[in-house]
């Protein structure tokens, strides 16, 4: 009986631990550009199932999965860099201001894809067929080829950030925007750089979720709030912090769900959260205040 | 350029406070509440086609009493704040004299006293019992069966054709319990036995942890989901249980494809209150109204080739129908003889036909229920057959509330 | 603005019904929009947990009479008051944070309000919400009741004024000099020797119950209150309403509900798809004139 307590507690916390790394993914993109541009992306969401839904269409298409893995960043990168450029540049630096611009630029495209991909949800069959016997139960394969995904993109942010000089220029830019200029950065490319970088995450996010979850024009509203949390309870700016908080975010609602009923256990990681920031109101690994 | 766009704004003021005045007199208004945007816009999209159609066919064969039928859409974007809104707009704004449609539970209850205050009919195309319960009034009815109806209709079967010992799985809130409570009362009144209820919340991706905790015993389980919710679940559930058996609430499968479910989905059955493909109801009647709604008999949208959502959608038509009747029995002429429509309305029957396509049945006096026959529908080799017609007796429950001794 | 009522006390009779109920909706956000902007632009604190103010005083109102029988204006008060004291209590957890904690942590609290009141349906009736049948209002021997659409009209008219000339107040005395002191320059503030948690509190709680007043009266309108109305959409949608007509004036949200409700109402029937022409006019205005549509039609 015991052990069936155990490994029912095992099951949950990795099951958990998993979705924790694709919401990693989708926040990660969320914290850049918030940090690096002050632009509170009320739209991230979208951009999260704008990719599910192109992964869709490709799929519906050309009848391969892995291709919108290539193509869906070329095409959210040339919606991006130009919705950056002409519409938020004004309004960057002013958390209040932009949020409201990204929520009418939200309604704008979960409208347009109600328009031409109509509200009835689609499901993507699994591109990894095979599944593994996990503590009783035929966990799918493609589950964890997932996590191992997401983990590669956020190792790579991280090396890009740390180990490279691009990287290096854009860690400067999220410090101080005026002196990066001053010191000869080009802010505005850095800007256009991580706005782009940032809805690329997201809508690669979707593409890896779409099979597993299911693509439907108001999907982003699912994971927005979700997303904001695990930046700001993580600590701004703070990548690993984003990655961590994501993780216990998972972990603790997976093991919660085993004893409160689904709601509850969301209620409760949420006051756990609300407690976490009263007691540490930089976040669990931030350095700079909000 | 600043005094242009204030002289546009006074202007579009004064249109604003205007428009609305005009009221014609000739045509009867029909106002429909269509959830167009927002979580149900599936289901808005295709019950504002249907209504229609019906309204179509109506004025082309000469209206009713000689008048023509005018439409007014509205969209409740699947909120029933907007929906009580947009039920005022539709009676205060248009005069509509009827009100006919949404698909939400929720947003029906907030326009039920409404449709009250304002002496409007209105026929909601949504299934808590509630409606035709202790939430309803003299004005509300129940064009379309309900939760209850649904589950005691489908009881016997569960445990005779299905199994004994169940589980049940329901999105966390109003429709999801009450299937969750109706299934049990009525399948242990059988002799069958539920041996857990699971409550998911609504929009979860990931079922496998809920559905982790089905005992190893139970042979079946009942589910409420749909949408996205039923997509996952059918797919986690695979992977948890692929032997157990399956039967859905109304509404599951809307607009799915079963072929797409694989493995997954074969051999699940499901209550509905009308058949997806024609061959589950073939009568002249139903291949008469697929053509008007445009549909073939597979449940596709002729022209686009989209899977239409049937569920309830046939309530929308037989709703627009059902006035017609009770316009044309009671010597209806305007809003003044509107509890003289309402009477004729308690306890009229329907024959089967193309107004009436579902199927003969009945106003049930008291609480304003449709009383029709059900089906239950299985999955075989990837397509939806009909498994079992239940007679609408079986589904019938004895009425809760009397309407009639309610004061208009 | 004074004008304003008098112009709307006037077409109180003359409006036919349909817009005068949009006109009914539309006061009650109205005070919604004011209180928030109390919080919002006089004090600078972007709250995303109004929507807990807004359902509770929709709650406060519709229980009362449910359970209570408490009559329509004690019911108001007792909404009022809740409001009050809720939000006390989470800006006293809330305040101190910096903003973007705070914009959070007052997103946890209405997402967790939210979810309980989707779950505890024996009080809230969730998803499904709950009906009332509205008593008479006695004032001094006249029964007045709000079935009757021009007694409505009138009713939320007044609160509308009044809590609009009772927020004038408070932004005009020295209080509101202090809100906007602290807006403009915190440290600065608290040099002076007020106390910046203390006033961004009273703010806060202020806002809070002149919300929770908007949720009863709208409750009222709606003759219902459902557990959607803690939902998230409720805290962004204020927001959006006073940087489109503009934020840090009493005047200036009003006019953001105004022109939200005209889209919801009369576009909508024209396209079903008006939220892309709202999204873009957002775009528009902000990129015209960071004090809304009203700092544009002001300045020079």
């Amino acid at each position: 009986m015991a052990s069936e307590v155990a490994s029912a507690l095992l099951f949950y916390l990795v099951n958990g631990l998993i979705w924790g790394l694709i919401i990693a993914l989708i926040a990660l993109g969320l914290s850049f550009i918030f940090g690096v541009m002050g632009i509170v992306n009320m739209a991230h969401g979208d951009l999260y199932m704008l990719g599910a839904v192109f992964a869709y269409w490709i799929f519906s298409a050309l009848g391969n999965f892995w291709l919108s893995l290539l193509i869906v960043p070329v095409a959210i990168g040339l919606l991006a860099a130009p919705t950056e450029r002409l519409i938020l540049r004004p309004f960057e630096g002013h958390p209040a201001v932009t949020m409201i611009a990204t929520a009418g630029l939200s309604f704008i495209l979960q409208q347009l894809v109600l328009m031409t991909y109509g509200g009835v949800p689609k499901e993507l069959p699994m591109p990894l067929q095979g599944s593994f016997d996990f503590l009783g139960v035929a966990y799918p394969l493609y589950r964890l080829f997932i996590a191992a995904l997401s983990l590669v993109i956020i190792a790579s942010v991280w090396l890009f950030l740390h180990r490279t000089d691009y990287g290096i220029l854009v860690r400067a830019s999220m410090q101080d925007k005026e002196i990066a200029s001053a010191m000869g950065i080009n802010v505005n490319t850095v800007l256009v750089f991580t706005f782009v970088l940032g809805c690329v995450l997201a809508a690669v996010g979707g593409v890896l979720a779409a099979p597993v979850t299911q693509v439907f024009y108001l999907m982003g509203n699912d994971v927005i709030l979700l997303c904001f949390i695990v930046v700001i309870i993580g600590g701004l700016g703070s990548l690993g912090g984003t990655l961590v908080a994501a993780l216990v975010l998972g972990g603790v609602e997976g093991l919660l769900a085993y004893f409160l009923s689904p709601t509850g256990a969301r209620a409760a990681v949420f006051a756990f959260m609300v407690g976490v920031l009263i007691l540490r109101p930089q976040g669990l690994f931030g350095t700079q205040r909000g | 350029m600043k005094r242009v766009i204030r002289g546009l704004l006074v202007v579009g003021l004064a249109v604003f406070m205007v428009s609305g005045w005009a009221i014609a007199k000739e045509p009867i208004k029909i106002g429909m509440l269509a959830d167009k945007t927002g979580g149900l816009a599936a289901y808005g999209y295709s019950h504002e086609k249907v209504l229609k159609a019906a309204v179509k066919k109506i004025n082309e064969e000469g209206g009713i009493v000689g008048r023509p039928v005018r439409l007014y859409v509205e969209d409740t974007e699947s909120k029933p704040s907007v929906g009580a809104l947009k039920f005022r707009k539709l009676v205060e704004t248009h005069g509509v004299d009827f009100v006919i449609d949404s698909n939400s539970s929720g947003i029906a209850i907030a326009c039920a006293p409404v449709a009250k205050e304002l002496k409007t009919p209105y026929f909601p195309s949504a299934g808590a019992t509630e409606i035709s319960g202790e939430k309803g009034n003299r004005y509300v009815f129940q064009p379309c069966t309900n939760v209850r109806e649904e589950c005691k209709g489908a009881a016997s079967f569960a445990v005779k054709n299905i199994a004994k010992k169940w589980v049940t799985v329901v999105v966390n809130y109003a429709w999801g319990w009450s299937n969750e409570k109706e299934f049990k009362k009525y399948v242990e009144q059988k002799g069958g036995k539920v041996l857990k209820s699971i409550r998911v919340p609504l929009g979860t991706s990931d079922w496998l942890p809920y559905l982790r905790k089905i005992p190893r015993e139970a042979e079946a389980v009942y589910f409420a989901n749909f949408g996205s919710d039923f997509l996952s679940f059918i797919r986690d559930l695979y992977a948890v249980r692929p032997d157990i058996k399956k039967l859905g609430a109304v509404y599951v499968l809307s607009a799915q494809d079963p072929a797409k479910l694989g493995p997954a989905g074969e051999g699940l059955y499901c209550i509905t209150s009308y058949p997806t493909r024609l061959e589950g109801l073939n009568t002249e009647y139903n291949r008469k109204y697929r053509s008007l709604i445009g549909v073939d008999p597979e449940g596709l949208e002729i022209g686009i080739g989209k899977r239409f959502v049937l569920a309830y959608d046939w309530a929308v038509w037989e709703s627009m129908f059902l006035i017609k009747a009770a316009i044309e029995r009671s010597g209806w002429r305007s809003r003044k003889d509107t509890s003289k429509v309402i009477e004729a309305l308690e306890g009229m029957k329907f024959k089967e036909s193309v107004e009436f396509p579902q199927g003969s049945g009945y106003i049930r006096a008291e609480d304003h229920l449709a009383i029709v026959d059900l089906y239950i529908e299985q999955i075989v080799g990837g397509k939806l057959k009909v498994a079992a017609r239940i007679p609408a007796a079986k589904g019938a429950y004895p009425p809760i509330v009397d309407r009639t001794k309610e004061s208009f | 603005m004074l004008f304003g009522f008098f112009i709307l006390t006037v077409l109180g009779v003359l409006m036919p019904r349909g817009p005068r109920s949009l006109a009914m909706q539309t006061m009650a956000f109205c005070i919604f929009a004011m209180a928030y902007d109390l919080c919002f632009g006089y004090t600078n604190q972007c709250s995303l947990g109004h929507s807990v103010f807004f359902g509770v005083g929709a709650y406060g109102v519709v229980l009362s009479l449910l359970h209570l029988q408490s009559g329509i204006l004690l019911g108001l008060l007792i909404a009022f008051v809740a409001g009050m004291v809720v939000a006390f209590l989470m800006g006293s957890i809330c305040v101190r944070l910096t903003e973007a904690y705070f914009v959070i942590v007052t997103a946890l609290f209405s997402a967790i309000f939210h979810l309980l009141s989707l779950d505890m349906t024996w009080l809230t009736g969730g998803d499904d919400g709950l009906s009332v049948t509205l008593p008479d209002i006695s004032v001094g021997g006249v029964r007045l009741s709000l079935y009757d659409p021009m007694t409505n009209y009138y009713f939320i008219l007044v609160f509308f004024l009044a809590s609009y000339l009772l927020m004038r107040r408070i932004t005009e005395a020295p209080l509101g000099k202090v809100f906007i002191s602290i807006r403009e320059n915190e440290k600065r503030a608290a040099f002076l020797g007020y106390d910046p948690f203390r006033y961004k509190l009273a703010a806060f709680v202020l806002s809070g119950a002149f919300t929770a007043l908007a949720g009863s009266i709208y409750a009222l309108t709606l003759r219902y209150a459902t557990a959607d109305l803690f939902g998230l959409y409720w805290s962004i949608i204020p927001i959006v309403w006073c940087l489109i007509g503009g934020v840090g004036t009493l005047v200036g949200p009003c006019i953001g509900v105004a022109l939200m409700f005209f889209f919801q109402y009369y576009v909508s029937a024209w396209w079903t798809h008006y939220l892309i022409l709202f999204g873009v006019l957002i775009l528009v205005i902000l990129r015209t004139s960071r004090k809304g549509l009203l700092g544009y039609l002001l300045g020079r």
